[in-house]
């Protein structure tokens, strides 16, 4: 059983954060909240999202899992106003979502969850870098760095945060140092490169927060961090480092 | 789901390379390819026939080696967008345990992109091979269907047909798993039937599944469809006495008519000699006309009969039987397109051209003008004047003479054709200033200043004396003459002079069809 009704903006800001990586995700319902993993088809980006009871005006959901094409589904939630309410409601017998807002009625048609590909296992990573800064200058950082190449160093040295990209011709650099930041932490040194294909798909979502964290090291994957639905959901991303080739 | 209802193939994929049933050799060589990644080549084609053990090697490969791995096989599209931005992507990154951490790049089916949806994929994937820092395999039945940069750019591991001895422990061993009672001979026989273990292991679910028990009357019924191959069902459409035997051959060929009559086409005069052969492609080209209505109206209805003409038709028409061996080949028309494919538009280009000239169609130019002009192209002054009316191009002109572009006779008729051009479009300007301010012949380097004025006289009244020529290039042609007309003379010349000039066939600005008078308009321009 699941019946929910949420702001729709609210909750096709939180939907856009996995749909960015995949295209058919399974969300995983409690009674607290629902939730999803995934990882999308490279496998080099992962997705954890979360979103409490709370964020929702009422939600009454039974443990359950269902499969949802999310390029439909942001179809859907796209004719939504931004202050329409939205009703979820599932309909068990048909395994039809179905959907209200602004007077219209949608059903939409869920996969088979066991048809998606299995959740990732989330690895548990020790970096040794926790950058906390706005999230429109990660998306600036992104934005400028996909002038000049197609991948990006983040980075930490001597207590300020980089971003760098270095094209064939071209190179930008952009440094923030503690004091512009919100929090920086670190027992040193790092910088790992990451593809800008992903970055630019992940700030779509990640550039609407308030504060991010970045948890950062030496050629290892990167974690950013950050809330959803005004503090009641959190989502996750892990980004796999690109190979720095001779 | 339940895990009844899992296809054994897939609950007994082996998990470790040690597991894999049969080709020893090939798995060897595989795992060391593993161990050894980083020096060598970065990619592996494994080839092989259908259920043998190649997916399963791979995917009990990246178990083996702790590597994690991604998939792609002919369920998804595959096109170059795409092989980019997932192979592509996944070639590129390390993992989430950093960068040493290994992805394996599973690309299954490789033989099998479609031509049109997964358009450009082979060569994205030749380009992820190249630039990978990650182990890629690729999985192909046939390994001549990937295009040779690519089978040079990987190692290739061919995959043999798996003993029957093999396949029938291997069910044994299932059935164990399963608890269920088998005959050996029952499994013996589902051994046999194929050399293909996943679908003796599908036949063995579909026999035992929900009765605990297998024997060999479960498995009696129903024989697995063998594929024919084409040079069986040459010999039976060629040699065979039976024609209905053929028929059902190419039943159980994976071919389709359009693709089965370019093998007859082409192996019908390497069997049938004279009056056989007449006959043959006399049911030949029925069937072919078949096809065209196949084509033509998407009737795929047509297809019985075009293939009761070119298979039961065909093996009719022979009368006399003749011993010996016959080789057959695949059909070489498509290659031959290929190679005559410039040809072709040469060919094209000039049936355009002599079309336009003669008011004929392009079809009607060629089969019927195109002859003749070839027989005048034997005389090298006719061949001359052609070229010039015809405005022919130098590979045109080689056409037409059978001769090699670089040829010096072609060369030289085009020289001349293009200076006879020259000279009259120079005529037709001269006549045109004739008719200027001045009356008489022009003197040295007053023709253009005619021109000039000529150009802004007739920018007023450009419609009614525009002959079809200057559909060529009117709008340049129409620009320079009105920017030399205002600098002139602003004033448009006396108007006596104006009829004349509307009779003359045709005006100056004709000259920009051409680049050499073009320079001398431009020069014009300059003098203001």
């Amino acid at each position: 059983m699941f019946k929910a009704v949420i702001n729709a903006e609210v909750f096709k800001d939180a939907i856009e954060a996995v749909s960015t990586l995949v295209d058919e995700a399974k969300f995983r319902l409690t009674k607290d909240g629902m939730s999803a993993r995934a990882v999308d088809p490279a496998n080099v980006a992962m997705v954890a999202f979360d979103v409490n009871a709370k964020a929702f005006d009422t939600f009454e959901a039974t443990e359950g899992e269902i499969g949802i094409d999310l390029v439909r589904f942001m179809d859907i939630l796209g004719m939504a106003s931004k202050d329409d309410k939205l009703q979820l409601n599932l309909n068990e017998e048909t395994r039809k979502l179905e959907i209200r807002t602004g007077g219209l009625a949608y059903t939409l048609s869920l996969l088979d969850p066991s048809s998606i590909r299995k959740e990732p296992k989330v690895p548990s990573l020790e970096l040794p870098a926790k950058i906390v800064l706005n999230g429109t200058e990660l998306r600036r950082a992104v934005k400028a760095a996909e002038k000049v190449s197609d991948h990006m160093a983040l980075g930490v040295q001597d207590k300020t945060f980089y971003v760098e990209a270095e094209g064939d011709l071209d190179k930008v650099r952009l440094e923030i140092p503690e004091s512009s930041l919100v929090s920086l932490k670190s027992t040193g040194n790092v910088r790992s490169l990451f593809s800008l294909d992903y970055l630019n798909d992940i700030v779509k979502s990640l550039g609407k927060a308030e504060q991010v964290s970045i948890d950062l090291g030496s050629d290892y994957p990167v974690k950013f961090t950050f809330g959803i639905a005004g503090g009641n959901g959190t989502v996750v991303y892990l980004l796999a480092p690109r190979i720095e080739s001779e | 789901m339940c895990p009844d209802h899992l296809d054994w193939t897939e609950k007994y994929r082996p998990q470790s390379l040690g597991d894999v049933v049969g080709n020893d050799a090939a798995v060897k060589a595989l795992r060391q390819w593993a161990m050894t990644f980083g020096s060598g080549k970065r990619a592996v084609i494994l080839h092989g026939s259908p259920g043998v053990g190649k997916t399963s090697a791979a995917l009990a490969l990246a178990g083996d080696m702790g590597w994690e791995y991604i998939e792609m096989n002919a369920s998804d599209q595959r096109n170059k967008a795409i092989v980019q931005q997932i192979a592509g992507s996944a070639a590129k990154a390390g993992t989430f345990e950093g960068v040493a951490g290994r992805r394996l790049i599973v690309l299954d089916e490789a033989d099998n992109l479609s031509g049109n949806q997964d358009r450009g994929g082979e060569s994205a994937i030749l380009n992820v091979i190249k630039t990978t820092d990650q182990p890629i395999i690729l999985i192909a039945n046939d390994l001549y269907a990937l295009s040779k940069p690519l089978r040079d750019a990987a190692l290739t591991i061919p995959f043999r047909a798996i003993l029957s001895t093999s396949v029938a422990r291997t069910l044994r061993r299932i059935c164990a798993e399963e608890h269920i009672k088998c005959d050996p001979d029952a499994l013996m026989k589902i051994a046999e039937r194929t050399s293909d273990l996943r679908s003796a292991i599908n036949d063995l679910q579909a026999a035992a599944q929900g009765k605990g028990e297998v024997t060999l009357a479960d498995v009696a019924t129903g024989e697995r469809d063998v594929p024919e191959t084409i040079f069986r069902v040459m010999d039976l459409i060629f040699r065979g006495k039976d024609m209905m035997e053929a028929l059902k051959a190419t039943y159980d060929l994976d071919m389709n008519p359009e693709d089965l009559i370019g093998w007859v086409d082409e192996n019908l005069p390497r069997e049938y000699k004279d009056d056989d052969l007449e006959r043959g492609f006399e049911a030949a080209s029925r069937a072919d006309v078949y096809l065209g209505r196949v084509r033509r109206r998407m009737d795929y209805g047509m297809w019985r009969y075009a293939g009761f003409m070119q298979v039961c038709g065909v093996n009719r028409a022979r009368r006399r039987r003749s011993g010996g061996y016959t080789k057959y080949s695949p059909p070489t028309y498509w290659k031959k397109l290929g190679w005559t494919k410039a040809a072709r538009a040469t060919r094209d280009s000039v049936a355009a051209k002599i079309g336009k000239a003669c008011h004929a169609s392009k079809k009607e130019a060629r089969s019927s003008y195109m002859p003749m002009i070839q027989f005048l192209f034997e005389r090298e002054d006719l061949a001359i004047r052609l070229s010039a009316e015809l405005k022919l191009e130098e590979d045109e002109i080689a056409f037409l003479l059978g001769a090699k572009k670089a040829s010096k006779k072609v060369g030289e008729i085009y020289k001349k054709s293009r200076e006879l051009i020259v000279e009259e479009i120079e005529e037709d300007i001269d006549a045109f200033a004739r008719f200027g301010k001045y009356g008489g012949p022009p003197a040295e380097g007053e023709p253009r200043k005619a021109l000039i004025r000529a150009a802004g006289e007739e920018e007023e009244k450009p419609p009614a004396k525009k002959p079809e020529k200057l559909e060529a290039k009117p709008k340049r042609a129409r620009r320079k003459a009105r920017d030399g007309g205002e600098a002139a003379e602003p004033e448009p010349t006396a108007p006596e002079e104006t009829p004349a000039l509307q009779q003359l066939p045709e005006p100056p600005v004709e000259t920009a069809i051409t680049p050499e008078p073009d320079k001398k308009k431009q020069r014009t321009l300059f003098e203001f």
